[in-house]
């Protein structure tokens, strides 16, 4: 999976750093480093789905709200997931994702930490040679 | 990359423990920039505290110093444990100043049980308070309530729970501004807030959250200590900090986006953009500061409930009532907030908006907004440190007022990652090491109990003393754990 945890932004917190050959790779790999905060997505079943759709007006907001929702859903249904697939309208500037997930079950699952928030600290959506990279800071 | 490209200042050492970095280490700063810290933690400060500490002197109508507290470390605009006073006519209020997690906060409960009583109950003890405490990644409580109902939680705060049923009428003048922040406005607060926040009430969340069992481990001022219930060092006591969770969350995650669109209606620059502001005047700035007020209450709502659980667990192991245990709520405190306050300016009283971002009111005596329970020994302070090292309790000094406005340190501070804390502990070996030491943990995250190991985290003692040697807070009592519960 293109993403890694980066050590040393931010000390009380996780950042990660994720890339991908297009911005559907990119959601795609942010959206996992995020799922993987919250819980080891292998101890996950996949028995709820949730639809996130977004659109905004560039590609930084678009990637920040959609990582967002995905906090925000952890704690409105109590759920926590174990797999994402989405989908980026470049045009339209608009995100679709369907993420599969379970209820909270401490008892089965390999929680990690309750991620309060997707700051802007050191917040960096930008494409380099035909590859985009996203730094993100969650407030743990 | 927290230090990167970050100069070293020249501080001008005031005295053992106050370092000043004058206005001429960075271009825009209104005001010098003031540490609190012994030469050990000051070698252990990263340097991104230095950058960002001196951003907040650049903020407009900041007053006297940028403070930091020798718990500091960085975090996103504010240093964790950075204060800062703005003239509320010219000035800001920013929710990078008072953090994502609104009016996180340290609550201190007395038994009267002791070290002997308690520990061969501490494992059953633990594993129902467990059970009764959520914990854990988006944990939900066991209050159930409507969308109308948690609009009084957010006006009415911890006096919500005393009406019903959960807690004791002594209990609110025992709270920071008795468990209820004024200007609370519901109407500020979204949707999606509410959303997140409306079944968490009673639950710790993760990260550094924390219920731990403790006993009073060396007292420091006998006659004092037994005026606030603390009368013998094998005394068992209830620490726990928490937040106002989701709820709290959220509104500081819509109202930093607001503020981003603020700061070019109002013409402000900041170098950092956690620092977006707005004038507190402003809409804006007024619209968050009530929005922010509801999350406070909701966070002392949120602590009350889980001290009535503590207290239930506490009657079903031991067998005898909260009251005939003394289960008295000694303080709650609040390190993650902003307050409209009154402190002098040049002579002259006036009033300010005081950001502390994990750091803690500690008003002396003198002060009149103090129960009158506590306008002889000054306000309660509680220092929550790692589970493997112990908390304190201090008390606050009118010294504090003249110099930090009322404000000290809240914990140990970390001085290593959350990742590399994985790297080097393992959470289960951790767990059993523990054990051995006496410190029954009971955890919903391996990782995240490896991530608050005690070596990730500063001398909690050296930070105290440096309060205690600066005259801003007294050393009161400290705590050593034998029983742990973390999200």
């Amino acid at each position: 999976m293109p993403f890694k945890f980066v050590e040393d932004i931010a000390i009380a917190d996780v950042a990660f750093e994720a890339t991908g050959k297009d911005l559907n790779e990119l959601f795609q790999s942010a959206a996992q480093a995020v799922i993987e905060s919250l819980a080891n997505p292998k101890t996950v079943k996949a028995v709820i789905v949730k639809k996130i759709k977004k659109k905004e007006k560039t590609v930084d907001k678009l990637l920040f709200e959609f990582l967002e929702e995905i906090v925000y859903l952890k704690d409105k249904d109590a759920i926590v997931f174990t797999d994402v697939k989405v989908n980026v309208d470049e045009k339209k500037m608009e995100v679709t994702a369907m993420l599969t997930g379970d209820a909270i079950k401490p008892e089965e699952q390999e929680l990690h930490q309750d991620v309060k928030a997707v700051t802007m600290h050191y917040y960096l959506v930008e494409k380099k040679k035909d590859k985009w990279k996203t730094v993100v800071v969650l407030d743990i | 990359m927290i230090n990167r490209d970050v100069a070293v200042p020249e501080f001008e050492q005031k005295s053992d423990v106050i370092w000043d970095i004058p206005m001429s280490y960075k271009k825009g700063m209104r005001v010098p920039a003031r540490i609190y810290a012994s030469q050990k933690l000051m070698k252990e400060m990263d340097l991104a505290v230095y950058d960002q500490l001196t951003n907040v002197a650049c903020l407009p109508g900041i007053v006297n110093h940028a403070l930091c507290m020798p718990d500091a470390h960085s975090g996103y605009g504010f240093p964790i444990g950075g204060v800062a006073a703005f003239d509320p006519d010219t000035g800001i209020i920013s929710p990078g100043g008072i953090g994502f997690d609104i009016n996180c906060g340290m609550r201190l409960i007395t038994t009267n049980l002791t070290l002997k009583e308690v520990q061969p109950k501490i494992k059953p003890l633990v594993d129902m308070l467990f059970k009764q405490v959520p914990a854990g990644v988006g944990c939900k409580g066991f209050v159930k309530i409507t969308q109308q109902e948690f609009k009084k939680v957010m006006q009415n705060g911890a006096k919500w729970c005393i009406e019903n049923g959960y807690g004791w009428d002594e209990d609110l003048e025992r709270i920071e501004d008795y468990g209820c922040i004024e200007h609370a406005e519901p109407s500020k607060v979204s949707d999606k807030a509410i959303g997140r926040g409306l079944n968490q009430i009673g639950t710790l969340g993760s990260g550094n959250h924390y219920l731990e069992i403790q006993h009073a481990a060396q007292i420091f001022d006998k006659k004092t200590a037994e005026k606030l219930g603390i009368v013998s060092e094998d005394q068992i006591c209830i620490m726990v900090h928490c937040g106002s969770r989701g709820f709290g969350h959220q509104v500081a995650t819509d109202h930093l986006k607001i503020f981003a669109d603020a700061m070019k209606k109002y013409e402000i620059t900041v170098p950092d953009p956690e620092l977006s502001c707005a004038p507190f005047t402003s809409k804006e700035g007024q619209d968050y500061y009530h929005a922010m007020a509801c999350a406070a209450n909701a966070a002392f709502a949120n602590r009350q409930v889980i001290m009535y659980r503590i207290r239930e667990t506490f009657k079903h192991i031991f067998e005898k009532t909260p009251e005939e245990m003394e289960m008295h709520l000694v303080y709650d405190v609040a390190h993650n907030i902003a307050k409209y306050e009154e402190h002098k300016v040049d002579g002259k009283t006036k009033k300010l908006v005081v950001h502390r971002k994990g750091a803690t009111r500690c008003f002396g005596p003198s002060r009149t907004e103090l129960a009158p329970r506590f306008r002889k020994t000054g306000q309660p302070v509680i220092i929550g440190g790692s589970m493997e090292t112990g908390s304190y309790l201090l008390l606050g000094t009118d010294k504090a007022l003249d110099e930090t406005f009322g404000s000290t340190a809240h914990g140990s501070g970390r001085t290593m990652s959350r990742t590399q804390a994985r790297k080097e502990v393992r959470g289960d070996l951790l767990q059993k090491e523990m054990e051995k030491r006496g410190i029954y943990v009971k955890t919903t995250s391996y990782s995240g109990l490896a991530e608050e190991a005690g070596s990730a985290y500063k001398s909690i003692s050296e930070v105290v003393d440096v309060m205690d040697k600066a005259g801003i807070s007294k050393k009161l009592v400290k705590f050593s754990p034998i029983g742990n519960i973390k999200g």
